[in-house]
């Protein structure tokens, strides 16, 4: 069953993937046409006390910008010289 | 199209929410679904939908063209290159806690500041390399 779930959840994702096509500038519109939905999306499941077959809603917590982050954010100055 | 796409992949993200309470981003699903190889802090439950939900990715261009639709989607035949592609994503992924969809797609819709700052970094580097991988040293 999660499996099942699973396979139907990667393979929406890439039938989105592929209609949208490949990298170029339109990515940003994918993206946001994904966020826009999955903002809308994410407030009705939450509604919900808990997933449909999972145990628990689990959302990362953290909010530090941090050293990691650091790391990425001198990667892209360097990249970006 | 990519608009219509984008609706697709976030019609994922929160069916996978919805199923599993977990975040859709790609390379923490690839991650967890390596727990087939190696042990996984999550257990074999959380294992079996991960690798499922891969598969399901690889699928999704199969089921297309079965369909007789174009792909548009191209896969470079430079092994080398694809490799070392492939290890830079890895570490950036893992550096940075998430990919496109773990950050732009779920993080964004959860307006976590974190998140956009990886989106801001993440866009630039990207639109850089091609940049430069294109119009610089002249690749395709």
């Amino acid at each position: 069953m999660r499996s099942l779930f699973g396979f139907l959840t990667g393979l929406v994702f890439g039938l989105g993937f592929n209609v949208a096509g490949a990298w170029d500038p339109s990515l940003a519109f994918v993206m946001a046409g994904a966020a826009a939905v999955t903002f809308i999306g994410y407030r009705l499941v939450w509604r919900q006390p808990v997933p449909v077959i999972g145990d628990n809603f689990e959302v990362p917590s953290s909010t530090a910008i941090d050293r990691p982050l650091d790391t990425s954010i001198y990667l892209a100055r360097l990249l970006a010289s | 199209m990519s608009l219509a796409g984008g609706v697709l992949i976030g019609l994922s993200a929160v069916m996978v929410m919805a199923l599993f309470g977990r975040i859709a981003g790609i390379s923490g699903i690839a991650r967890g679904a390596l727990g087939v190889v190696m042990p996984s802090k999550d257990g074999p439950r959380e294992v079996g939908w991960r690798f499922a939900f891969i598969l399901g990715l690889f699928a999704a261009p199969l089921v297309m063209a079965l369909f007789g639709a174009q792909i548009a989607q191209t896969v470079s035949d430079n092994l080398g290159g694809m490799t070392v592609a492939g290890l830079l994503v890895g570490l950036g992924t893992a550096v940075g806690s998430g990919c496109t969809s773990g950050h732009g797609v779920c993080g964004l819709a959860r307006f976590s500041h974190r998140s956009a700052v990886a989106v801001v970094i993440f866009m630039i580097a990207a639109a850089t390399t091609v940049f430069v991988l294109r119009h610089v040293l002249g690749a395709a």
